[in-house]
């Protein structure tokens, strides 16, 4: 560390001298730092970007030399708004905390101990890679959100703090990482003296940072398969359609079709539609649906390639790391002891190439897909063949290769077959009442919950390791849901007046973070002996273990 | 401290200094009977509301113009049959729920049985307890009822109430779960 009078940023102008003072006594273990000066420039493009509606409102509200200078003041603000955040933005790398000071007109200082952070998560769009610096989210378990957020920071800068947190972290081993204690190599105090070849991270000598194994790197042809299957465009389809009603466009637009239509073949449009035919409609609208179906799904493509662009999966002992983006590349690490919950899903285009993608749930952070801060995917997409190979590197005190999956409650095909089977011949009853036979049609669902109840009984099971509890489910997506017995929070077993007519139970392992929308451990239509016995057996696990974030 | 805790398991912290010897003692247990009488009187209240609800809207309905004498009888008789079967109602779900309801303390996990129709249990262990809260309503005060609200980081299971309990049992249950010895401030 530079000594104090060597200081670049004085304390802030307009301080009381006492406050000086305390200043210069602080900075003997690490002196202040702002961001890059690159941050300012972000924090301008920001402010600018939360003043377009000014912006637009002005621009048709006002014209000529006001509009100047309406444009010129709200430029001026932008500046001044970026300028008095970056400046009043400071941060402090002590020897066991980084403090981070910001605001102006209300102050905040926050500490945060070097070993109580949990990721830092770094973008670099390709404006910070021109610049060389890059965004940095610094995550501890608590809250919400990050707890420290810079735009721009410089590589040295960056470096140093992963260094002092990889440091702070060594000298403390994280307790909750499981093998370690129980050899004993993750005894606070000892020395760097780990027999070598051993995979365990013992406690690291200053500034040694454990070598990280790339597990799994995504190609072109894999992000590919992941656009066609995931196709994203649908979603802009959806919008589209919508829009069309919402915006009675429909309306404009078909006459303007039926315009072109007749410029288009010289004859009046009636004409045109009659001469198709039902076939040649057809198939003009299975023409049309296929062109609007292959852009999409090149979209969808485009999109996934720039997304995920060189996904790749690298662990240590501790940690799991993603790496991915093709303009911002987004590094986010989280501990391996966050993961919650990892989920392995595959629809039939999955099945078809013989891929799954691997989700995981972390706790804490219940950031949406843009905030980037929270890791969501082991593998957008992964070969079913290295799925094993992948989930062992993760968690490799899982059994992977040993889940005896069992079946549910062997009645639960009758049960879901006769649910459905009444609901069908209900909307028969009641179609037939007001239209007569014209009903019937929906007799044709029969089939298909036929092959629904056959097909989810038929995948779905569960299964308890020594440490980990599965479950799996679902009939056109088959989903898998592992929890391992520590991150387990809540044991429920559920019975509602059918599972007791059935003889069925629902247990459930509740865990942080859930996605409630999407598959985790809860298991309907169990045996209620097979329930108690996994109930047991869950509490048996959990309440001997310690949660930890 | 995620892994199997062996070593600091065995004997409860503190075993002979305990305020409860006998508490955590794996046997499942009914809420404190005075709580039948507090749903009760909750219930009553929401009934008594409901039946107010239910005669306004006869009165509005009968003001309409071609509301035929029978059907006026009509709305009055279904008016005052709701009377008493909201009353049986009232009176005796309380205690068939109470009934329902029992709770079991072991050394390191509580669980939670209730339900009529809809049957529950829940198994908290003490470890995945985030923090707790003890409340008490005016009635409950009256009668010497709380309720222990426990928080935990799961998600469908985030919060796992047990209400009914006497209001110096349920402080007790509350230390042995946070593994307190000291007597903290009860309601």
């Amino acid at each position: 560390m530079s000594t104090p009078s060597e200081e670049e940023p004085g304390p802030p102008p307009g301080e009381p001298a006492g406050r000086a003072a305390l200043d210069r006594g602080l900075r003997e273990d690490g002196r202040w730092r702002r961001q890059h000066p690159a941050a300012l420039y972000f924090n301008i493009l920001g402010s600018l970007r939360g003043m377009i509606f000014p912006v637009v409102a002005g621009v048709i509200a006002a014209r000529g030399p006001f509009l100047l200078m309406f444009l010129g003041s709200i430029f001026a603000l932008s500046v001044g708004i970026a300028w008095v955040r970056y400046w009043r933005y400071r941060y402090r790398l002590t020897e066991h905390e980084l403090v981070v000071e910001k605001g102006w007109i209300y102050r905040n200082v926050r500490h945060i101990a070097y070993e109580r952070v949990q990721n830092i998560n770094i973008t670099q769009n390709p404006l910070h890679r021109l610049l060389g610096v890059s965004g940095m989210q610094l995550e501890s378990a608590s809250g919400s959100e990050p707890e420290a957020v810079m735009d721009a920071l410089a590589q040295r800068d960056m470096d140093e703090l992963q260094d002092r947190v990889e440091e702070a972290k060594a000298e403390s081993p994280e307790p909750e990482v499981g093998k370690e204690k129980e050899d004993g190599s993750a005894e606070p105090g000892r020395s760097d003296g780990a027999e070598p070849g051993m995979e365990v991270a013992g406690p690291r000598a200053k500034g040694e940072r454990e070598p990280r194994r790339q597990v799994l790197r995504l190609g072109l042809g894999e992000l590919v398969r992941y656009g066609l299957i995931s196709n994203r465009g649908m979603v802009l389809v959806a919008a589209l359609v919508g829009f069309l009603f919402q915006g009675r466009l429909a309306e404009r637009v078909l006459p303007g079709l039926l315009g072109w239509i007749e410029r288009f073949t010289d004859q009046p449009p009636t004409e045109v539609v009659e001469a198709l035919g039902p076939l040649g409609w057809f198939l003009v609208a299975l023409g049309f649906f296929l062109a609007v179906m292959s852009v999409l799904s090149l979209l969808s493509v485009a999109f996934a390639i720039i997304r995920f662009y060189n996904f790749t999966l690298s662990v240590d002992s501790k940690h799991v790391r993603a790496e991915y983006g093709l303009f911002t590349r987004v590094a986010i690490t989280i501990p391996k002891h966050r993961i919650q919950l990892i989920g392995v899903r595959a629809n039939p285009f999955h099945r078809w190439w013989r891929r799954v993608s691997v989700r995981v749930e972390t706790a804490g952070l219940s950031g949406s897909e843009e905030t980037l801060s929270t890791l969501r995917w082991l593998a957008p997409i992964l070969p079913e063949r290295e799925l094993g190979r992948v989930l062992r590197e993760v968690q490799p005190e899982v059994d992977w290769d040993h889940f005896e999956w069992r079946p549910l409650h062997p009645r639960t095909r009758v049960r879901l077959l006769r649910i459905r089977l009444g609901l069908v011949v209900l909307v028969v009853v009641l179609l037939g009442w007001k239209a007569g036979w014209g009903g019937l049609w929906v007799a044709a669902f029969l089939p298909l919950v036929w092959l629904y109840a056959r097909g989810y009984f038929r995948y779905a099971g569960w299964a308890v390791t020594s440490t980990a509890v599965a479950f799996r489910g679902g009939w056109i997506v088959k989903s898998q849901s592992v929890v391992r017995y520590p991150k387990i929070q809540v044991v429920g077993v559920t019975r509602n007046p059918f599972d007791r007519r059935w003889g069925m139970a629902t247990v459930t392992a509740d865990t942080a973070g859930a996605d409630l929308t999407g598959h985790g451990v809860q298991i309907r239509f169990m045996e209620e002996e097979a329930a108690q016995e996994l109930r047991d057996l869950l509490e048996d696990k959990t309440r001997t273990t310690a949660f930890v974030w | 401290m995620e892994e199997e805790l062996s070593q600091f398991r065995g004997p409860p912290p503190l075993p002979k200094a305990s305020p409860l010897p006998t508490l955590a003692d794996g046997e499942f247990r009914h809420v404190d009977p005075g709580s039948i009488a507090v749903g009760r009187v909750n219930m009553a209240i929401g009934a008594f509301v409901l039946i107010m609800i239910a005669l306004l809207g006869l009165m509005v309905f009968n003001l309409g113009a071609d509301v035929t004498r029978a059907t006026r009888l009509a709305g009055l008789g279904l008016w005052l049959g709701l009377v008493p079967v909201l009353g049986i109602y009232c009176w005796f779900w309380p205690r068939i729920s109470y009934r329902r309801t029992w709770y079991c303390l072991k050394e390191d996990c509580l669980i939670i049985r209730s339900g009529v129709f809809w049957k529950m249990e829940t198994m908290v262990p003490k470890s995945r307890i985030q923090h707790t809260d003890i409340s008490q309503g005016p009635l409950q005060r009256s009668y010497g009822i709380s309720d222990l609200i426990i928080h935990t980081a799961g998600t469908r299971f985030a919060i796992v109430a047990l209400g009914g309990l006497a209001q110096d049992l349920a402080p007790r249950l509350r230390n042995h779960l946070l593994n307190r010895t000291e007597d903290v401030h009860t309601l």
